[in-house]
């Protein structure tokens, strides 16, 4: 009784994602190799979540016992790339919105002079 | 004669920013000397001040914090072709007429950069917590490079416009570590002179902001990792 609350509460959460993924696809704020990547994602994640038995395959291999721990561990692994992933993204972004804001603000300082120096030149 | 570039970081400084640059003025008047105020994103009107007294701005768009505005300042100085620079805070705990004492010691050829000390002289009244923060990195650095500073994250600092190069630090925020470790790991001289330094009368600290406050140490750590995985060159 349980695991189908989980599955069912696991099927509506990938629906969302589903949508907010088409969405996002659509609005062209997610490129083509992303939108291919969280579509197989989410597709692996309602397989997973329909026929959970299916990772009694690979459990042997991992040596972790049941299904729940083989699904826990893959789970933090994924959550952990996805973090570094992001903070990289994050660190480079501000990187280069750092760049920006002072290549702008040098630009209009030497335009702002330069303006000076011209209004001078003429009188 | 040398030609002096004063920087000043600034961020919703509008009520003292006038003060200190009016007494610089005062202060270098028999210099060849510029102004170079880096308005960080200010809400207020500290860029219109700092025009209207003959300071020359660079407005960033978005705020920086205090390490990317020197950053920006001294790339104008730079390109003003400065010989000396002065860093100076806008929010008045830096005496500007402290500055003649910085520029003696560094025309005496005693050292490469001239730092000010809270701690030389009459020690200000700072927080625990605070005060054992500045300790603890005075302490690591000084391990680090050998120099024996007192105060290592202070921001009042003349030097040589040709160091320039070598001490352009990579942070952002909490720069000064990263400097003066730049400074140690070329073999620059540092030197102090004390100053007194005002409570700031208007503005807030960088220190208000709780997350700054607690994410303080590891930035720092950070800046140290930045100082020492950097090349040689």
């Amino acid at each position: 009784m349980f695991q189908r609350g989980i599955q069912v509460v696991g099927l509506i959460i990938s629906m969302i994602s589903f949508s907010v993924v088409y969405w996002l696809r659509k609005q062209n704020r997610l490129s083509g190799r992303s939108f291919i990547f969280w579509v197989c994602f989410w597709l692996l994640f309602v397989i997973i979540d329909v026929f959970p038995s299916l990772t009694s395959y690979i459990t042997p291999y991992f040596d972790l016992g049941t299904n729940m721990y083989t699904l826990v561990a893959f789970s933090i692994m994924i959550l952990f790339v996805m973090v570094f992933s992001l903070f990289s993204h994050i660190y480079d972004l501000n990187y280069k919105v750092d760049k920006l804001v002072r290549d702008q603000a040098l630009s209009n300082w030497k335009n702002s002079v330069a303006i000076d120096s011209s209004r001078r030149d003429d009188t | 004669m040398s030609k002096i570039g004063v920087v000043i970081p600034a961020h919703n400084e509008e009520k003292s920013l006038h003060k200190v640059i009016g007494e610089i003025h005062e202060v270098l008047e028999n210099y060849e000397y510029n102004i170079f105020v880096v308005d960080d994103g200010s809400d207020d009107d500290t860029m219109k001040i700092a025009l209207r007294n003959n300071a020359q701005v660079a407005h960033h768009a978005y705020p920086l914090g205090v390490g990317g505005a020197i950053k920006t300042g001294f790339l104008m100085a730079k390109e003003w072709n400065s010989d000396i620079i002065v860093q100076i805070d806008a929010d008045y705990q830096h005496d500007p007429y402290d500055i003649p004492k910085f520029l003696k010691v560094l025309d005496s050829g005693e050292a490469d950069i001239v730092i000010g000390s809270r701690f030389l002289e009459n020690p200000p009244e700072l927080n625990g917590v605070r005060k054992m923060g500045i300790f603890f990195f005075t302490r690591l650095v000084n391990a680090l490079t050998g120099y024996n500073l007192t105060d290592i994250t202070n921001g009042y600092r003349v030097f040589k416009a040709e160091l320039l190069d070598c001490l352009f630090f990579s942070a952002e925020k909490h720069w000064a570590i990263e400097m003066t470790l730049l400074a140690g790991k070329k073999g620059l001289r540092v030197s102090e002179v004390p100053i007194d330094c005002v409570n700031r009368e208007t503005g807030l600290s960088q220190f208000f902001n709780i997350a700054t406050f607690f994410f303080y140490p590891i930035r720092a750590l950070k800046q140290i990792y930045a100082a020492y995985s950097r090349g040689s060159s």
